[in-house]
């Protein structure tokens, strides 16, 4: 999908990724990845600036812990804020679909 | 060829203004994900898959500048409505230290000039400070702003940081000037307040300078005042404030009311030649201003 169109989601994207549990920002890129059946494929950079951002609102947290082979990863979580700001912009997003259907069938 | 990209990432950020620790984390998180990608797909599709080094620099850019940016305007708020609450007790509290002749003090015109600068860069402060913040808050949920909206947005904070300070400064120098003609509690309190409250000032107005560090791409354009009254316009029931919708239009709109205001005051206080000449120095002070400083401050366009 082209990447201004997903440019708007993103942040959303990453919330719904991170509901499973924490994760890297690798694991987050392919968690949307797979989530989406491979269409939403983000230029996988762009998704730091994004998840700092979200850190800086407070609906993420971060910090440094050991991966394999004794790697250190920057592992991010949402934090409850995050959780309720997810919840809301999903209904959100769920009447936008919604209208959107009724008005294009 | 992924350390190259590394490396490639490293100049671009610096090249941005993106430095310190920011720039060390951003790095490390790189170095991590193309490691981790290169093991799954191999280095030539992880490269790709992550973009280019300057694409992703100029985002960070971006973003670190809008998030600064929108901390200084902030930040000059509150220390503005610290330094406005200390300014209304001293300007009420100065009737009962005295009632001192502008040109009395021992510097010929100080006094005056500092008398000048209190009345006048208060209401500079107040509107560029309230501007400054409507528009922080506005697009406090926006993404990265264009570079355009970023210093119209550091001017709006610049100024009512100055104006706030040059405010201090007079305040204290009225104080100082006038000093043998007003209580000495009064002295005491102007001087030690302001240069107390000048440091947040500046360490705001100091932080705003700092945000223009990072150097942003994008090139759009700066919204406008018309855009900011779209959000404070509005009346319950629906209704909108009779706003003008030309910018030299709502100038003499807002430099009549200002005037008004003023005239009304020096009749109710017995003086109507007073009052109607302070209007008129008040509505060409108005007007002064947006001719100065409008097109900064998007007020013009």
């Amino acid at each position: 999908m082209q990447s201004e169109v997903l440019k708007g989601h993103a942040d959303l994207l990453l919330l719904a990724a991170l509901e499973a549990g924490p994760a890297h920002g690798y694991a987050i890129v392919e968690a949307v990845r797979s989530r989406s059946g491979g269409v939403f494929a983000l230029a996988e950079g762009t998704v730091y600036p994004a998840l700092y951002r979200l850190e800086r609102r407070g609906v993420v947290s971060s910090d440094w812990a050991e991966g394999d082979g004794a790697r250190r990863r920057r592992v991010y979580r949402l934090t409850q804020k995050g959780r309720t700001e997810l919840g809301e912009r999903r209904e959100t997003w769920g009447d936008y679909v919604r209208a959107m259907q009724a008005a294009l069938a | 060829m992924i350390d190259g990209v590394l490396d490639e990432l490293a100049n671009e950020l610096d090249a941005v203004g993106v430095r310190g620790a920011y720039a060390r984390r951003l790095l490390a998180e790189a170095r991590d994900h193309l490691n981790e990608a290169a093991s799954v797909r191999g280095d030539e599709d992880a490269v790709r898959g992550f973009g280019t080094p300057r694409a992703l620099a100029e985002l960070v850019a971006a973003e670190l500048a809008t998030a600064r940016t929108r901390i200084a305007a902030i930040g000059a708020f509150w220390v503005l409505a610290a330094a406005g609450t200390f300014y209304a007790l001293m300007f009420v509290t100065l009737q009962s230290a005295g009632t001192p002749d502008s040109f009395a003090g021992p510097v010929p015109g100080l006094g005056a000039l500092a008398l000048a600068g209190v009345v006048l860069f208060p209401q500079i402060a107040f509107v560029a400070g309230c501007l400054s913040l409507v528009r922080a808050l506005r697009l406090r949920d926006r993404g990265p702003l264009p570079a355009a909206e970023l210093s119209m947005q550091r001017w709006r904070t610049g100024v009512a940081a100055s104006a706030g300070l040059l405010t201090l400064v007079s305040l204290a120098a009225v104080a100082a000037d006038l000093g043998g003609e007003l209580a000495s509690w009064w002295v005491i309190v102007a001087i030690s307040g302001s240069a107390l409250l000048a440091i947040p000032l500046a360490t705001v107005g100091g932080m705003n300078i700092v945000s223009a560090r990072t150097r942003v791409a994008d090139s759009g354009a700066a919204e406008t005042v018309f855009d900011d009254l779209a959000l404070v316009g509005r009346l319950p029931g629906g209704d909108r404030l009779p706003i003008p919708s030309r910018p030299g239009r709502l100038a003499l709109a807002v430099a009549g009311v200002a005037a008004a205001a003023v005239g009304v005051a020096g009749i109710v206080a017995g003086d109507p030649i007073d009052g109607v000449l302070r209007a008129l120095v008040e509505a060409a002070a108005v007007l002064g201003c947006y001719r100065l400083l409008g097109r900064r401050l998007g007020l013009r366009f």
